[in-house]
């Protein structure tokens, strides 16, 4: 109920402040956009697989965002940011893919 | 290989099996409660950027797009300003002619030359019976400014009226005995010149926008009837017939064209003695 809750109030707010997000920070929105997504669907497979773990879920969730940003940021200094960034999305869309097919198997044994 | 294997097999955080082990080790439950506050903030952070970042890519606020609408608006009031200086040159050329008729005395063989003088010279607006000539670019000849670099196409869009064409009417009306013609509103005088700089078509350094109407004043009987003759009438038909560019010709009862903004000479100065006598 309470991350329902919370997804809900996140979304309103969002809406209705629509806060404009400085320059800088926006090449890291869609690689957020990618490690929260990651995080969503590792926490309903723990959830499913029994091992759900609130603080591992908020402290991966945020690490992930961190490391990925950093990583882009690195690659911007190096002139490589555009490759970098693709290295992140496709190593967090891997996990979001597996993820999902064992979310997927979870629930319609398929 | 055990890059993309560890990575297929193990997608899951280790972290969640590590804590789950720990608690298995100390006698708790293996799952922990997932409505909690943690959580509860985890989940409004992921919605908050989740929205955040729909908002951004749904309204396609780039930083290219807001550079491009700062440009436009920069132009655009550079542009109104122009116009507001332009308007008061003549309102002030006006002034200026009304203070030297007064000043010289009505029926003074000064004033009523620069009368005759200056509708010649372009500095006094001017009205007659004379020809308006319409020309746009073809249907479908790209005319949107976006991608029309010069370098983009060896062939440059065919059905664009080009600065060329402008010329050559603009030419041929002073051939058939225009007395006054003017582009899109700009008096052409004799420090005017149309000309091409990139894809857009310069006159009296002010960029016009299509359509491009010439307007020229001329004797009513002989002038449109010279014009459509002579090689300006055929170059029209021409441009009518092989690049299908959209051509209006109508000859009109009564033509307001304005005075010429720009027609003072900084470095160029009149020579005393206009009669033909030495000079020093």
């Amino acid at each position: 109920m309470i991350p329902a809750l919370g997804l809900g109030i996140g979304v309103i707010l969002g809406l209705i402040l629509q806060p404009t997000v400085p320059g800088w920070l926006q090449p890291y929105l869609p690689i957020a956009v990618i490690a929260a997504l990651d995080a969503v669907f590792g926490a309903i497979r723990a959830i499913l697989d029994g091992i759900f773990d609130d603080k591992v879920f908020v402290v991966s969730f945020l690490s992930n965002v961190v490391v990925a940003a950093f990583i882009v940021f690195l690659g911007d200094k190096l002139g490589v940011g555009n490759q970098l960034a693709i290295g992140v999305v496709v190593v967090l869309g891997v996990r979001i893919f597996s993820n999902v097919a064992s979310i997927r198997r979870h629930l319609f044994d398929a | 290989m055990t890059l993309l294997t560890s990575m297929l097999e193990r997608p899951l955080d280790p972290g969640y099996a590590a804590a789950a082990r720990r608690r298995e080790r100390d006698g708790v439950s293996k799952a922990r409660p997932i409505s909690t506050p943690l959580v509860g903030i985890g989940a409004l952070i992921i919605g908050l950027v989740v929205t955040v970042a729909a908002l951004r890519s749904g309204g396609a606020h780039t930083v290219a797009d807001q550079a491009r609408a700062d440009l436009i608006a920069r132009v655009e009031t550079r542009q109104t300003s122009v116009d507001q200086l332009g308007a008061s040159v003549r309102s002030l050329q006006a002034d200026v002619s009304a203070l030297e008729a007064s000043a010289n005395g009505p029926g003074n063989a000064l004033s009523t030359r620069a009368n005759d003088l200056a509708p010649v010279a372009g500095t006094m607006a001017v009205r007659g019976p004379g020809l308006t000539i319409t020309l746009d670019d073809a249907e479908g000849s790209g005319t949107d400014a976006v991608g029309a670099g010069p370098r983009e196409d060896t062939n440059p869009a065919e059905g664009r009226v080009q600065a060329r064409d402008l010329q050559l009417v603009v030419n041929d009306l002073w051939r058939a005995g225009a007395q006054a013609v003017a582009v899109n509103g700009h008096r052409l005088t004799s420090m005017s010149a149309i000309r091409f700089a990139g894809a857009a078509i310069i006159v009296n350094y002010r960029p016009l926008g299509r359509p491009y109407i010439v307007t020229a004043i001329g004797a009513p009987k002989t002038f449109p009837a010279a014009f459509a003759q002579g090689p300006g009438g055929s170059y029209l038909a021409t441009l009518r017939s092989t690049f299908n560019i959209s051509v209006d010709v109508t000859t009109q009862g009564s033509l307001d064209l304005p005075a010429s903004v720009s027609v003072s000479t900084r470095y160029a100065t009149a020579v005393n003695n206009v009669s033909g006598k030495d000079g020093s």
